[in-house]
C-alpha cells in the first residue's frame, strides 16, 4: 500500500523533529499539570479567614462554610487577609471577631467583617456566608431559648439542638438536576483542563503540522511522487492518513497519559477514544486545508498558532464554556472544539453512552467531511496543476 | 556607535519587510487579547438567571419570593423570572436559559405552619455549577430563618413536639425574640489587580515579547548561513559593535511592539495600564529581560531553526509558569513562589501594583529591578556567546 508508505514517511519526519515533539507531546502535559496546580483541584469560591479566631462558635461557623463547597484559606492576621483579598488570592475575606462566641451566646450583637474587592465574585460568596450564619444562629437561638425556658444549660443545649435538626419538621432544601443527569459532586478543573488541552493541541498540531505538507510541495516531493506510477488519489490518501495518524496518536497519548498518569477521569475511555478519532478526522481536514491554502511554511506556522489558539479559546478549551457571555456561547458552537468538549463532558459527568454522544459525533463527522472534501478538491488541483 | 545604529537600522528594515515581526509582535498578541477580552467576562461580572415557581402562594413562601429573592436581585448578580409550573422551570434550566430554579410546592406554607416537613426544591443545571451552588446557599439561609422558630420551640420542649397548637404559638412568639444579631459588615478591600482586559492585553504582550525580541540575535545565525557574517567581520568593526547592533534590533523591536500594543489595547480594548511612567519602566524592564533571555536561547543553538525552537520552548514555558495563560493568583504558595523566577510574573505583578488605588510608581520599582537583573544576567551570557559566534569560534 503506497498510501501507507506516504503516511509512514509523514510520521517518521515528525519523530525526527525533536523540537516539534516538545510542543506536540510535552507541552500539553506541562499545561495540564500547571493548571492543576494553579487551581488547586477546585473551582470552589475561596474565602480567606483567620484560623482559630472567634472561639468555638467561630470555628463551627467556618466548618459549616467549608462543608458548603467554599474553600477556606487561612491567613495569619487581618492585614495579611486584606492583602490576600487585594491580590485576588481569595474571592473575599471574613474576619470573625475574637469575642464572637461570647457575644453570640449572650445574644449581644456582633459584627463580622467581610472584605470583598469591588465588583467580584465576593458578592455572591456572601450568600454562602449568610447561609452558614443562618444555620448557626438558628441553633444558638434555639439553645438559648430552651435555656431561658428552664431546659438545660446553653452548652448542652447546643449539642441537643444539633442532634434534633434532622427530626424537627421544617423547610428542607433539596437540589435536583434538570433532566436525567447526575449533578457532578465537584467540577474538577484538572479534568476540564485535560479535555481542553487535548482538543487544543490536537487541532493546533494539525494546523501547524500543515507546514510539512507545504514543505513537501515546495521541495517538489509531492510532484516527484506523482511522477512515479502513483495516482493523485493515492498521494492524497497517504498525506491524509499521515495527518490523521499524527492527530490521532497525539490525542490518544494525551488521553491515556492523563488518564493513567494523572488519574484524570474521562468517563468511558473507549467512547472517549471514539471522540478522539472523529476529532482527529477534523484535524486531518483542517491540516490538509491549511496545507493547500498557505503558500509558505512560515505562513502556515504563524497563522496556525494564532488560529489554533483562538479557535480553542472560543471553543471553550481554555476556560469553561459556562462563563462565556451568551453571544460568545452561540459563536462557540461553530467550532469543532465545542462539540468535542461537549462529548467529553457528557461521558464524564453524565456517564454518557454512544447514543447520548451521537449528536456530538455527528456534528464532528460533519466538520470532518466538509473540511476534507474542500481540502481534497484544492489539494488535487494544486498537485495536478 | 554609528556602525551599531546602521546594523540595527538595516535589521529593523528587514524585519519590517518580511512581516514576521509584525505578526508575532503585534498582530498575534493583539488578536488573542481581543478574543480573550470578548470571551471571558470572568467572575467579575458573574451574572445568572433564576426562575421561581411558587405553587404555594402562602405567607411562608412569600418570605422567599417577596423578600429573600428580591434582595438577591438587588445585590445585582441574578435576575428573577416567575414561572408557572415546575416542568416549565425545569425545561428552562435544562435548556441553559436559567442558572437554577426555586420550586415551592403546593401546601408549603400550610405544612410549615402546622409543624410538618416541607421541601423547597432547587433545580440545578449541570453546566452552571456556581449558579446552583449560590441558589442552594440562598435557599439554606431562608430555610434556617424559617426553621429557627420551630427549632427553638422543639428545644424548649426537649424535643417533644406534640403539644397543643396554642402553646406552640405562645412559645413561638417568645422564641422569635431570641434572635442573635450577627451582622455582616461589608468592608471594601483595595484591589491590587488590573482589570481583566488589561490582564489579557498585558499577558499576551509580555508572552509574545519573548518571540519578538529573539529576532535580534537570531539574525546572527542567518547572516552566518547566508555568508554575510564573515563580510561584516571583515569590515572595520569590532565584534561587540556587531553583537550590540543585533541586540539593539531586538530591543527596539520589543519596545516598539509593546508601545503599539499598549496604545492599541488602551484605545481599542479599553485596557487601563496605569501611570505612564510606571508602565514605561515596566516595559523597559520587560524588554531588557526578553532581549537577554532570547539572546541566551539563540546562542545555544547551531541553526536558526534550532534557535527559534529553543526560544519558543523557553518563551512558552516561562509564559505558562509566569501566569500569563491563566492567573496563578490562586495557585498554592510554592507555585506562585516558583513563578517569580520568570520576568512575566514580575511584569504582571508590577502592573497589579500600579492598578491599586494607593499604588505609586515606586511600588512597581522592585518588579522593574528584578526584570532588569534577569535581563542583565542572561544577556551577559548571551552576548558573550554571541561575540564568540561572531568571531567564528
Amino acid at each position: 500500500m503506497k498510501a501507507f508508505a506516504i503516511a509512514r514517511v509523514n510520521l517518521i519526519r515528525l519523530m525526527r523533529d525533536r523540537l516539534g515533539l516538545f510542543f506536540i507531546i510535552l507541552l500539553p502535559f506541562i499545561i495540564v499539570l500547571v493548571m492543576g496546580a494553579a487551581f488547586g483541584g477546585s473551582f470552589n469560591p475561596k474565602l480567606g479567614v483567620i484560623e482559630g479566631s472567634g472561639g468555638s462558635l467561630g470555628v463551627d461557623l467556618l466548618d459549616t462554610l467549608e462543608s458548603s463547597s467554599v474553600d477556606l484559606v487561612a491567613f495569619a492576621d487581618e492585614a495579611a487577609l486584606i492583602d490576600g483579598v487585594a491580590r485576588n488570592r481569595v474571592d473575599a475575606g471574613l474576619v470573625v471577631p475574637a469575642d464572637y462566641s461570647d457575644a453570640v451566646e449572650t445574644g449581644e450583637s456582633v459584627s463580622l467583617r467581610y472584605y470583598a474587592p469591588p465588583n467580584t465574585l465576593g458578592g455572591t460568596l456572601k450568600e454562602s456566608v449568610g447561609a452558614a450564619i443562618a444555620v448557626q444562629s438558628a441553633t444558638v437561638r434555639a439553645a438559648r431559648f430552651a435555656a431561658s425556658e428552664g431546659i438545660g444549660e446553653l452548652e448542652s443545649n447546643l449539642a441537643m439542638v444539633e442532634s434534633m435538626r434532622e427530626t424537627v419538621p421544617g423547610v428542607r432544601v433539596e437540589t435536583v438536576t434538570a433532566g436525567e443527569s447526575v449533578f457532578p459532586a465537584g467540577f474538577d478543573p484538572i479534568d476540564h483542563s485535560a479535555q481542553g488541552m487535548l482538543v487544543l493541541f490536537m487541532f493546533l498540531t494539525s494546523l501547524t503540522a500543515a507546514d510539512k505538507l507545504i514543505l513537501s510541495r515546495t521541495l517538489g516531493v509531492s510532484r516527484r511522487m506523482l511522477s512515479t506510477p502513483t495516482g493523485a488519489g493515492t498521494v492524497l490518501i497517504g498525506e491524509g492518513l499521515g495527518r490523521f495518524a499524527i492527530a490521532f496518536l497525539q490525542g490518544l497519548l494525551i488521553l491515556l497519559g492523563t488518564a493513567f498518569g494523572f488519574n484524570i477521569d474521562w468517563g468511558n475511555v473507549w467512547l472517549a477514544i471514539v471522540v478522539v478519532t472523529v476529532f482527529a478526522l477534523v484535524g486531518t481536514g483542517i491540516a490538509m486545508l491549511a496545507g493547500s491554502v498557505f503558500r509558505t511554511a512560515e505562513q502556515a506556522g504563524s497563522f496556525g498558532v494564532l488560529a489554533g489558539l483562538m479557535l480553542a479559546a472560543v471553543g471553550g478549551a481554555m476556560v469553561p464554556f459556562e462563563i462565556f457571555p451568551t453571544t460568545m456561547q452561540t459563536i462557540s458552537k461553530a467550532t469543532p472544539h465545542y462539540w468535542a468538549l461537549r462529548g467529553f463532558k457528557d461521558l464524564i459527568y453524565r456517564e454518557g453512552s454512544f447514543g447520548s454522544i451521537s449528536l456530538e459525533l455527528a456534528v464532528l463527522a460533519g466538520f470532518a467531511v466538509c473540511l476534507i472534501a474542500v481540502a481534497v478538491y484544492r489539494f488535487r488541483r494544486i498537485l495536478t496543476d | 556607535m554609528r556602525a551599531v545604529l546602521i546594523i540595527a537600522a538595516k535589521d529593523l528594515r528587514q524585519r519590517i519587510r518580511d512581516r514576521s515581526a509584525i505578526i508575532m509582535g503585534i498582530i498575534a498578541p493583539f488578536a488573542l487579547a481581543t478574543v480573550f477580552s470578548l470571551l471571558l467576562p470572568t467572575a467579575q461580572s458573574f451574572h445568572t438567571q433564576y426562575a421561581v415557581v411558587d405553587l404555594d402562594g402562602g405567607p411562608v413562601s412569600a418570605l422567599l419570593t417577596s423578600q429573600v429573592l428580591p434582595g438577591v436581585v438587588e445585590a445585582g448578580f441574578a435576575d428573577l423570572t416567575v414561572v408557572d409550573d415546575r416542568a416549565g422551570a425545569a425545561a428552562l434550566v435544562e435548556g441553559g436559559e436559567m442558572g437554577a430554579a426555586f420550586v415551592i410546592p403546593e401546601g408549603f406554607s400550610e405544612a410549615i405552619m402546622s409543624g410538618r416537613d416541607a421541601t423547597l426544591t432547587i433545580i440545578g443545571n449541570i453546566d452552571a455549577a456556581l449558579a446552583t451552588q449560590i441558589a442552594e446557599a440562598i435557599a439554606t439561609g431562608y430555610a434556617e430563618e424559617v426553621n429557627a422558630v420551630s427549632l427553638s420551640v422543639a428545644a424548649a420542649l426537649g424535643g417533644f413536639t406534640t403539644v397543643q397548637p396554642g402553646a406552640i404559638a405562645d412559645l413561638s412568639s417568645r422564641a422569635a425574640a431570641f434572635e442573635p444579631s450577627i451582622l455582616v459588615e461589608e468592608a471594601e478591600a483595595d484591589s491590587k489587580q488590573m482589570s481583566d482586559k488589561t490582564f489579557y492585553s498585558a499577558s499576551m504582550a509580555i508572552m509574545f515579547l519573548f518571540f519578538t525580541a529573539q529576532f535580534g540575535i537570531l539574525s546572527l545565525l542567518s547572516e552566518r548561513r547566508q555568508g554575510t557574517l564573515p563580510r561584516l567581520v571583515a569590515a572595520p568593526l569590532g565584534p561587540w559593535t556587531i553583537v550590540i547592533g543585533k541586540a539593539l534590533t531586538g530591543f527596539v523591536l520589543g519596545v516598539v511592539a509593546m508601545t503599539v500594543l499598549i496604545v492599541a489595547s488602551t484605545l481599542l480594548l479599553g485596557a487601563e495600564w496605569g501611570s505612564p511612567l510606571g508602565v514605561g519602566l515596566l516595559t523597559f524592564g520587560g524588554v531588557v529581560s526578553a532581549t537577554g533571555v532570547s539572546a541566551m536561547a539563540a546562542t545555544m543553538a547551531k541553526t536558526e531553526e534550532q534557535a527559534s525552537g529553543w526560544n519558543a520552548i523557553l518563551a512558552m514555558s516561562l509564559a505558562i509558569l509566569g501566569g500569563t495563560f491563566f492567573s496563578l493568583d490562586r495557585a498554592p504558595e510554592f507555585v506562585s513562589s516558583l513563578s517569580l523566577i520568570t520576568p512575566h510574573a514580575w511584569f504582571l505583578r508590577g502592573l497589579d501594583e500600579l492598578a491599586s488605588v494607593s499604588g505609586t510608581v515606586a511600588d512597581a520599582l522592585p518588579a522593574v529591578g528584578v526584570m532588569v537583573a534577569i535581563g542583565a544576567a542572561t544577556g551577559t551570557v548571551g552576548l558573550m556567546r554571541a561575540r564568540r559566534l561572531v568571531m567564528g569560534r
